[in-house]
């Protein structure tokens, strides 16, 4: 098994990878000119975040979006990085917009003891903070937010401050009793991904073309009550009936790309993406579905005539320890204390049909 | 699609409107049932449900479906998401 993915489900592990921009804006057009760009409600309390989406006018996801509040200014993480707010916020709104991550680096520590070696690093108001907050800390802003399952925190730190960052981390780590510091992914954006498909979360890099959000099953975050950009090629897909969904398959590897999926000879829909997860042994994917057989359990086939090898799977797959893990009662400290070793299955992942 | 994938198809559509029809009712009124998709999360991310909604969740379920989630670390897992709770509802419906 990776050791990267080891640390982050069963430890803590260090990504450096740069998954999103973050931007920040103020002035007095900041909230308006937030909230007609982004899907979800805008109205966010300082300290806080909230999940919502970036659309373009047909209604599809441009960009996945994560919008907080610091004080007066708003901040929003935008997956993909490349996405330039400037050219999306409405014409004339009176905003100052800073890409914070164009000086700054993000550092990731995820795992169900991440909590510890950050808390370590930074002081005890880590393990205070509760889940989708914000603050700033003396190392760089601070965000703790769930993208892989696990407690996960991200760091954007001073670019010149990098190493030295992660050698506080490591030193950290250490003194927690992990003599080699904080276990570094090797290939932190897969990584990212493989965790995302885990835990059934959306990743803007798993599906080649866009995917419109009633098919990735992210109702959640839109606000449809209010006007935002691609609402109304949105509402013309919400009165058609929504023919496919975005299920998480457990595949056979090698992946060869997209391909068709067939249900008694009759092609049902498209295997979008497929990962090795260390979990299974097995490939774990992405179908985009017609609705009528979006069921855990179903098997479906690669070929018009094959056998079935590709089944369908409820999310998310696995029973993080970081649902088991309380920082007031446990820690890496204690030598004696039984450690998670391996991921955790959750109980009935197959489905059943 | 053959006559027992049929079924199964019925019962789990019947079974997630029925939670859908549950968490609006009890927990989230301010949604309208055909907004809960069936993978969301039902804690943290997604619906945002907190330890609270949880245990009136669990309380419902029983009132709804005459079926007790067990208080153990088993109910995290069959609270997860919609769709892993409509799972746990079928298993329960195929038991005498």
């Amino acid at each position: 098994m990776r050791a990267d993915y080891l640390a982050l489900r069963t430890e803590a592990v260090l990504l450096e990878t740069q998954y999103a921009a973050l931007w920040r804006l103020s002035g007095p057009g900041a909230w308006p000119a937030v909230d007609a760009l982004l899907s979800c409600d805008a109205a966010v309390r300082s300290g806080r975040l909230r999940h919502g989406l970036v659309l373009d006018e047909g209604g599809r996801i441009a960009a996945d979006a994560y919008l907080g509040r610091l004080g007066d200014d708003l901040l929003i993480w935008c997956e993909p990085p490349e996405l330039d707010l400037t050219s999306l916020l409405p014409a004339g709104a009176d905003v100052q917009l800073e890409c914070v991550t164009s000086t700054r680096r993000i550092l990731g520590v995820h795992g169900p003891f991440a909590w510890e070696v950050v808390a370590r690093a930074i002081g005890p108001q880590v393990i205070g903070m509760p889940f989708q907050t914000v603050m700033e800390t003396e190392l760089g802003l601070l965000v703790r937010a769930g993208r892989t399952g696990e407690y996960g925190f991200d760091l954007a730190v001073d670019s010149a401050k990098v190493e030295a960052t992660v050698a506080r981390l490591d030193e950290a780590a250490a003194r927690l009793g992990l003599p080699d510091g904080v276990t570094r992914s090797t290939d932190a954006l897969s990584l990212l991904d493989l965790a995302a498909l885990e835990s059934g979360f959306f990743s803007i890099r798993h599906d080649p073309s866009p995917a419109c959000p009633l098919e990735a099953q992210l109702r959640w975050r839109l606000l449809l009550s209010k006007p935002f950009r691609g609402r109304d090629g949105l509402l013309r897909r919400t009165e058609e009936p929504q023919p496919r969904r975005l299920m998480r398959c457990v595949s056979p590897m090698p992946w060869s790309g997209a391909s068709a999926l067939y249900l008694d000879g009759a092609a049902v829909g498209q295997l979008v993406r497929v990962l090795p997860c260390p979990a299974l042994s097995q490939g774990l994917g992405l179908a985009l579905v017609a609705t009528e057989v979006a069921l855990p359990g179903l098997w479906l086939s690669l070929e018009r005539e094959g056998s079935a090898s590709v089944r369908l799977i409820a999310a998310p797959l696995l029973d993080n320890w970081s649902l088991s893990i309380d920082p007031q009662r446990h820690t890496l400290q204690d030598p004696a204390a039984e450690r998670p070793s391996q991921p955790r299955l959750r109980p009935g992942w197959e489905g059943r049909v | 699609m053959t006559g027992a994938l049929l079924a199964r198809r019925t019962q789990r559509e019947r079974l997630l409107d029925a939670v859908r029809t549950l968490i609006v009712e009890r927990l989230r009124p301010d949604l309208p049932p055909t907004s809960i998709d069936p993978d969301v999360s039902l804690f943290g991310t997604g619906l945002g449900l907190d330890s609270v909604d949880a245990i009136e969740l669990i309380i419902s379920v029983e009132a709804t479906f005459g079926r007790r989630i067990p208080e153990t670390e088993e109910a995290r897992s069959i609270l997860r998401s919609v769709s892993t709770l409509v799972d746990w509802l079928t298993i329960q419906e195929a038991l005498p």
